[in-house]
Order: structure tokens, then sequence, then C-alpha cells
């Protein structure tokens, strides 16, 4: 079968980013402008300036990406682009782009979606076995998806309120941890001990989860500790808040890696770079004899390769869009 | 010689194809924050119907805003890719200076655009059509001001019906032969990648660091 190169263009966050990928396998070039630097002084990620910042930036990153390949859009297959979930003024700058590149040099337009691009970015690792669960944590989303075959989601579970991340980033806040604070958390947790109680959220039979509570909990615990003059041992309570989240995250986790009965446990999404919860996940499915799946660390923020091995799979099936395609900045997967 | 000019600044969105100084394709409409779904079909259909290969277009004029921030984006975002992608010259109109070439004979063209609370973006233009002020941001009291200074016969042309009392007041129309013939003008060819809106406001966030 003939080589398949698929440009794809993602923007719905705080990233700029363009990649060309092979066969929906094989990365030829990526390159990801992050503005991380800029939205830091604010505190979290400002929508206008990161769809300024967009709009500036997207030819440049087409550019940069082509060259760093040695191809042209001429050799592509397919254009594809993140339509959604992500900003609504970041979206529609690599919306637009992804479709003018379709009309102009008259090729077919994949819209993706962005935790679907997020799921694949294991394709990028290895092949997939079918049936599996993926495991979706990032700052905006936690969920459980169940996959029967490729590209059928099926969410058996999420958060009913704030995503892991988010809590993540809370908390890193209430320690004074500068944003973005997660990774900090989690550096923190390896040096410190389990030593606050915090509760455990929602531990119940559902797929569901709920992290307002702990981060409740641990603005609480930091507050009262204060009125009290205590000094909070940062590293401690990282421990233990890194501790309780991931417990209910890979106990859920592993209960529905076994009702389903899957080949495959995928982990995706920015928090999947968290340490301690790819360490838990591994001794579980050793145990359970289950294959775990990770991305490599650079796939696992958001990133246009994850997007290009996504849409090879919307190409073979030819599930192409129309050039009038429109964002959907809350689009569920399924 | 093929010139495509669009803008999607403000509820208006127009898409123009002209061929050796006659318009060959002509689209506008009001879109409610749907530009994205009518802008790239629009440019599609122009060339489509015309028989002409995206690869032979020999300049872009596309407007820059002032206007919806959403909406100039996306102009820009189009008009940007399709001339790195080609290296067509694209050149980069102000919406305000968009608006005075359907009026003719005045000394002054003050072009305005109306937002909330009596605030509104503006720009002066003289009897050449050569500006004398910049696109800027005030409010109603300095647009009085701005207007006694003005020596002669003073055309207002803004976004709405609104009348300007002592002034000879026209809605805006847009007129792409026009803004292509008079280009120069003002304006040149930019580097596409550092192509970008012109806000003039700045980002709330921003204003408060």
């Amino acid at each position: 079968m003939k080589d398949v190169y698929i440009l794809a263009i993602e923007t719905s966050c705080d990233e700029t980013s363009v990649s060309i990928i092979k066969n929906g396998e094989e990365e030829i070039s990526t390159i990801v402008l992050s503005q991380i630097d800029i939205h830091k002084k604010f505190g979290g990620v400002v929508p206008e300036i990161a769809s300024r910042n967009h709009v500036e930036n997207i030819t440049i990153v087409i550019e940069e990406c082509l060259q760093k390949a040695q191809m042209k859009v001429e050799d592509m297959d397919a254009v594809a682009v993140t339509y959604g979930p992500g900003l609504a003024g970041a979206l529609i700058v690599g919306v637009e782009a992804a479709k003018t590149l379709a009309m102009i040099y008259d090729k077919p337009l994949i819209a993706v979606h962005h935790i679907a691009g997020h799921i694949y970015a294991n394709r990028l690792e290895k092949k997939l076995k079918f049936p599996l669960i993926c495991l979706v944590v990032s700052g905006g989303h936690t969920e459980i998806i169940y996959m029967k075959e490729n590209y059928s989601f099926e969410k058996i579970g999420g958060t009913l309120d704030d995503s892991v991340g988010e809590s993540y980033d809370k908390v890193a806040r209430v320690i004074g941890v500068p944003y973005p604070g997660g990774p900090v958390i989690d550096k923190y947790a390896h040096i410190g001990k389990h030593t606050y109680n915090l509760p455990v959220p929602l531990d119940d039979d559902s797929y569901n989860f709920s992290f307002s509570g702990i981060k409740s909990a641990v603005i609480n615990l930091v507050h009262n500790e204060k009125q009290r003059g205590n000094e909070i041992n940062v590293y401690d309570l990282a421990r233990s808040f890194e501790d309780v989240v991931v417990d209910i995250l890979t106990k859920k986790t592993m209960r529905a890696v076994n009702e389903y009965n899957v080949k495959q446990l995928l982990v995706a999404g920015g928090v999947s770079a968290n340490r301690w919860l790819r360490e838990k996940l591994k001794q579980l499915c050793d145990k359970e004899n289950v294959e775990l799946v990770v991305p490599e660390f650079k796939y696992c923020t958001d990133n246009a390769a994850m997007i290009g091995a996504a849409a090879y799979y919307m190409y073979l099936d030819k599930r192409f869009s129309s050039l009038d395609l429109k964002i959907k900045p809350t689009d569920k997967i399924n | 010689m093929i010139c495509l000019f669009f803008d999607t600044s403000l509820d208006l969105l127009k898409v123009t194809l002209l061929k050796d100084n006659e318009v060959i394709y002509d689209k506008q409409m009001i879109t409610k924050n749907d530009h994205s779904s009518y802008l790239v079909p629009s440019i599609n259909e122009a060339f489509k119907k015309n028989n002409i290969d995206f690869k032979n277009l020999d300049k872009i004029i596309v407007g820059i805003g002032p206007g919806s921030f959403t909406g100039t984006r996306i102009s820009i975002t189009i008009a940007k890719t399709y001339a790195s992608s080609f290296n067509i010259p694209v050149i980069p109109i102000s919406s305000l200076e968009q608006m005075i070439y359907s009026v003719y004979d005045y000394d002054y063209y003050v072009s305005i655009i109306e937002e909330k609370n009596d605030n509104m973006y503006i720009a002066i233009f003289d009897k050449d059509r050569k500006r004398v002020l910049d696109d800027s941001y005030i409010n109603m009291e300095k647009l009085y001001s701005i207007l006694n200074d003005l020596n002669g016969k003073v055309a207002i042309i803004s976004n709405s019906n609104k009348r300007y009392d002592n002034y000879d007041c026209f809605e805006k129309k847009i007129n792409p032969l026009e803004i292509s013939n008079n280009i120069n003008i003002n304006n040149h060819e930019v580097n596409p990648h550092l192509l970008k809106p012109n806000y003039i406001k700045k980002i709330e966030a921003e204003a408060k660091l």
C-alpha cells in the first residue's frame, strides 16, 4: 500500500504545533511552539493572548515543520486539524489555516477531536490492541474510555467536577508553587512522605471521579496549619495529595481493565507524564498481565503529532470534512 | 492581474475577486458570528466559478481590523497561510480605510466604527485619501473636538445609520475595486508571516498587570 503522509495542525490551547506523520505511526517532523512563558505571569492561560500568539506564529510553524521534513504540502495526502474541544479563539486559527491549505492544494481535510489525538499519541509508541481502556488525564479532562476498535470511543466514566490536572494546579497555587504547578507537585511528591490525612475522593462502584473535595481539604489544611502557626511541609503535603489521587485513579482504571477484559491499557493527556501514576500503573498491569502503553513525555502535552496519528484512521475511512468546517470548543468524544 | 479582497473584521463578510480591474466575483453577507463557516467556502467558490487556479493569484488585499478580534483573525489566518504558501504579495488594509471609497468630493473623510457606550474607532483621510489620523479608539467628546479642527467639507462614514449633527453622514459601503485602485496611497505589501490584526485595544489581563 502507498505511504500516507498527513500534515497536522493543533492550536487548541497555548501550543502552536504542526507535524507530519507517516502512516499514522511514524513522526517525520514536529514543531511545538509553547506559549507557557507568556501565560506564566498571569497565573494561567489567557485565551485572548493565546489566540493572538497563534495567529502571529501559525505560518512560521507550518513552514518550519515542512522545512525540517524537507517536504512540501504537495507531498501530503491530507491536512488534519484539531476542531475541538479547546479555546474558541485558539482553535479557529488552526482550523482556518488547515482549511486554507486544503483548499489551495486541493487536499482532503480531516477534523480531529483533541482527546482522540491524545489517545492516539500512544500509537506513535506501539501498535494498539483492541479492546482497550484508555485513562485520559489532563488539565481539562479526566475520563476512562473504552475502545472496541480503532476510532470507537465509549466513555465509561469521567470527572464530575475538576479535572485531575486542575486539582494539581490548584493545590500548587495553595502551597505557593507558580503556574503551571502540576509537574512541580509531582517532583515534590517524590521527595516527601505521606504524612497528612486527606479524604479519598469518590470511592464508589462507578468509573467517575471527583477532585473538588480533596482540593478543598488541602486548602483548609494549609489554612488551619497557618492559623496555628505551624509550617507546612510542602513535600509531604504533595506526597500525601498525590498518593490519594493516584490511588483512586489507578483503582478505578484497573477495575475497568478487568471488567472489560482488555488487551491494553493506554494513558493519555498531560498528566500521563506524572511519574507516580506511570509507576503504579506499570506495577498493577504487570500483576494483571495487561500491556501498559504510555506516550513518550514529548507527546504527553499538546502536540500535532498525535493529531496526525489519529487522523490516519479517519483518512483510511475517508471521513473528510468540507471547507465549512466549524470549531466545536466543547465537543464530547462520544 | 488577479486580485482577491476579503474582510471579516465586522459583522459583514465580504469576498471579491478582481480581474484586470473588473469584478468577477462578489459576495457579501451578514453571518452573525459565523464567518468561519463561510469565508473559505466563498473564496473557493470565487476561484472555482471563474476557473482560476489558486496559484495564479497576483495579489491579496485583506482587512486587518479594527473590529471583532476573532473575525479579524479568521481573515488574517487565511490570508497569511495562502500568501506564504504561494509567495503571493499581501497588502493589509484597515477596516476604517475600506469605508471611505464609496464617497467622493469631500475635503476630509472621517470613518467611524461605533462601539459600546459612545466609544468608537476612528480614522481620518484628506481629499487625496491620504491618511491624516491613524486608527484610534476615542469617545464622543473627543470626536467633536477632532471634527471642530477640520477645515473644509467633511464626510462622516460609519458602520451604522447614526447621524452626527451638522455633518454629511454616510453608511459604509465596501467598494473593493476602488480600494484596489487606491491601495498604494496608504498601504504597502508586508511579509505574510508578519501579518497580524490591528487590535488597537489592549487585552484586559495585560492592562491589569
